[in-house]
């Protein structure tokens, strides 16, 4: 899954321990999402869109097959 | 891995884009001075009665060390189980970082070793009539899957992190 989790934090100024705070996770896990190499839970993924204020699409996009779809 | 955090001294986030609160300093020093009485009596207890029923005249206090010395671990674990366990809640954050699915991850291979492991080394014992005691052998295992699991997360997170 694709993201843009960290232009969205470089938009607002916030380091990966910043967003791993506001979202009460590791800040390894901010770096595995960011890199494309975790893919969030659904709470999480609610969790970072609710920080971001923007909707769950608009951060995550699929890819392979599900993006094909 | 940061899974826990005392109920004494921090109360959990109620929402996803709240700071949460830091891990707490502790779970007090009159817990931590209770847990280490408790720990010490216990193992001298243990000591004592080591030494009442199995020490050869005029050793006992030698068999008294060394029975409190190899009991204190476990009754460390003991009196922090008794004691400071109560007052850690788990992090409801946990199963959403990525170093609990690495946890996870190799649990669950470190799960599948010790399967395959066991099989081949039972066939191998059946076939050969070679006999293991039990009690080395059960510590081999253990002390396989513990390495295993530590091995297979340290791959994982240079993987992956």
């Amino acid at each position: 899954m694709d993201n843009c989790v960290a232009a969205r934090r470089a938009e607002r100024h916030w380091s990966q321990a910043d967003l791993a705070s506001r979202l009460g996770v590791s800040r390894q896990t901010i770096i595995s999402i960011e890199k494309g190499r975790f893919d969030p839970s659904l709470p999480l993924a609610f969790g970072l869109a609710a920080v971001f204020e923007c909707r769950i699409e608009d951060l995550f996009t699929p890819d392979g097959d599900l993006a094909a779809e | 891995m940061n899974t826990a955090h005392h109920r004494d001294t921090a109360q959990p986030s109620q929402d996803h884009s709240s700071a949460p609160t830091p891990d707490a300093k502790g779970a007090g020093p009159l817990r931590w001075l209770l847990t280490l009485l408790l720990a010490a009596g216990v193992a001298a207890a243990l000591g004592l009665l080591a030494a009442a029923l199995t020490a050869p005249d005029g050793r006992w206090w030698l068999t008294f060390i060394v029975f409190t010395l190899c009991t204190s671990g476990p009754a460390l674990g003991m009196a922090y189980f008794l004691i400071i366990g109560p007052t850690i809640i788990p992090d409801r954050h946990a199963e959403q970082s990525v170093e609990r699915r690495w946890f996870e991850q190799a649990a669950a291979g470190a799960a599948t070793d010790m399967v395959l492991t066991l099989g081949i080394a039972l066939v191998a014992l059946t076939f050969t009539s070679f006999e293991l005691d039990a009690q080395p052998a059960l510590f081999a295992v253990l002390g396989l899957l513990m390495v295993d699991v530590l091995v297979r997360y340290r791959v994982l997170s240079g993987r992956e992190g």
